[in-house]
């Protein structure tokens, strides 16, 4: 329990945001079933595991997992299945079958989990209990200057499309590099004990915030939705550096809509590493979609920016729900509400001057511990 | 230590909260601030009555507190007067600084959150259940607040004014 109005809602929004991250044992699970898969894959193209790879892309590599509201706050998880062959060797028509081909020989050996599998526009989906792992078929991009671009498939496309999601996250990760370096020195983290995609940045706290309002505003029309990489990307464009997560919120999601980019007519999010690809593609054959988008971040914004305009913690809490969902106002004030506890019974709670204000950081006379109600039988 | 007189409990009061009103006479005290259990939380108008032999009570005067749909508030007299401890947690020699005044501010902290949740964690012992809550046809009302399995509503089995020495 910090000591001043932006401490107490950070932590708030900290806490209750991390309630939307994978955990340990998922991140766990999640890897050793994509190995699985990749091995699987491996064997059916008689490739050596050199050869052909399955790794994650999106969130799982950006750090930024944020549960699935709309499908009982479970994991989604995007996998690239990259088959190292040339484009001129196949379709992308044929490389999408013959990857779905190859999941169904790894659905039917009856791995861990049990999945089932289902197919969308770009990838093929193995749906687990609790899990959602999206792979996508992809070829390596051999003309591309970096030596980790991928040409993708597209039922919907006729061209291959570009992609670099390795170089996309590594750009990311550089952005908010200065900040991972002090978390782990201001908290001493043994590095080699603590996985670096443990440790959170207020930039991927920021990212989760985006996408969680997001999936809630967009409830009864997802496929209207922003890409998540369209929103991860405009907000490190946004993202200056520095600041409490309330504040770099507040601060992003006004500035968001300034960085998407105009080419005769047609709205453009580039990526970074891959000026080719434009994440907003989509927004071409749906124009309404560009028009939501920007309907959706004024929204964010505004109701970020509210969470620190009233006071009472029910009213706040209340307003975190509105915007995240009760996940994650639950979370939040089982922290405030148990340290409170712990630190009135650990003796490590005070009373500031003046306000009556309570902390366990600041100077203050000591608070004795006691009980709200009555045990002992009434004397007399 | 002895039993502290009314003027120590005054003291105590003024030098914490220099800005309150605190009227005493040789058989009473009453005392009147404002309390802010955290910067985002409201501020409390709250009182403080004692008399030497008796229980000290304290009041929420401003703002009204809300009740649950049952109409009840955890830890809240049938006089409207707040519970705050257990009868061997306080006795005279404390002062209202260091016990009283305190629990106030720390029960308001855990009113607030028992409005927003229906849980009072103010008792302890409270597991932390994220088991899927959200439904995605129907995304959380602001207003949906669940009754509370936590809070005890304590109805008065004794008049708070009972002779502590008994």
């Amino acid at each position: 329990m910090l000591t001043n109005h932006a401490n107490t809602l950070d932590e708030l929004l900290q806490t209750g945001i991390q309630s939307l991250d994978i955990t340990t044992d998922e991140h766990a699970l999640a890897v050793s079933r994509y190995q699985g898969v990749a091995r699987s894959l491996a064997e059916y193209w008689g490739e050596s595991p050199q050869d052909g790879e399955v790794y994650p892309q999106g969130s799982m590599r950006l750090g930024t997992v944020t549960r699935n509201i709309h499908r009982n706050d479970e994991i989604d998880i995007d996998l690239v299945a990259l088959r190292d062959m040339p484009k001129t060797a196949t379709t992308q028509a044929g490389l999408k079958a013959d990857t779905g081909t190859g999941l169904t020989h790894f659905v039917n050996s009856r791995p861990e989990g049990l999945p089932t599998l289902g197919e969308g526009k770009r990838c093929w989906t193995l749906d687990y209990s609790g899990f959602h792992l999206d792979v996508l078929p992809s070829l390596p991009d051999v003309d591309a200057s970096s030596d980790t671009g991928i040409i993708i498939t597209d039922t919907q496309v006729r061209n291959w499309k570009y992609s670099d999601p390795v170089g996309y996250a590594n750009w990311f990760h550089t952005q908010m590099e200065k900040e991972l370096d002090d978390i782990v020195l201001s908290k001493r983290m043994d590095i080699a004990s603590v996985p670096r995609w443990a440790v959170k940045t207020t930039l991927q706290r920021a990212v989760q915030s985006l996408k969680r309002h997001r999936d809630i505003y967009f409830t009864g029309h997802l496929e209207d939705r922003p890409a998540s990489v369209i929103i991860t990307t405009l907000a490190t464009h946004a993202y200056v550096g520095g600041g409490a997560l309330y504040e770099v919120l507040t601060d992003i999601s006004r500035k968001m809509p300034e960085y998407v980019q105009y080419d005769g007519g047609r709205a453009v999010v580039a990526n970074p590493v891959q000026p080719q690809e434009n994440f907003a593609d989509r927004w071409l054959e749906y124009p309404e979609r560009a028009e939501q988008f920007f309907q959706w971040i004024d929204a964010a914004s505004t109701d970020f920016a509210a969470l620190g305009s009233e006071r009472g913690l029910d009213v706040v809490l209340s307003k975190m729900r509105g915007a995240f969902g009760e996940r994650v106002s639950k979370a939040a004030a089982h922290q405030q509400g148990t340290s409170a506890f712990d630190a009135r019974r650990t003796g490590a709670l005070r009373m500031t001057r003046g306000t009556g204000a309570l902390t366990t950081v600041g100077a203050g006379r000591n608070v004795r511990d006691h009980d709200f109600h009555l045990q002992h039988r009434q004397h007399g | 230590m002895g039993e502290l007189s009314i003027a120590q409990q005054a003291l105590g009061l003024r030098t914490e909260f220099p800005a309150s009103q605190i009227q005493v006479s040789a058989q009473a005290l009453a005392w009147t601030g404002i309390l802010t259990p955290t910067h985002l939380s409201r501020d409390y108008t709250v009182t403080l009555t004692y008399r030497p032999g008796c229980w000290p009570t304290v009041l929420i005067v401003d703002p009204a507190l809300r009740c649950d749909v049952d109409g009840g508030i955890p830890h809240l007299y049938r006089d409207g007067t707040i519970c705050l401890y257990d009868t061997n947690q306080w006795n005279p020699t404390l002062l209202f600084v260091d016990t009283i005044i305190p629990w106030t501010s720390e029960w308001l902290h855990h009113y607030e959150l028992w409005v927003a949740t229906g849980t009072w964690y103010g008792d302890g012992d409270v597991p932390l259940d994220l088991a899927p809550i959200d439904t995605p046809e129907k995304p959380a009302s602001p207003v949906d607040r669940r009754p509370s399995t936590q809070a005890r509503r304590r109805p008065t089995s004794h008049g708070n004014r009972r002779d502590w020495t008994q």
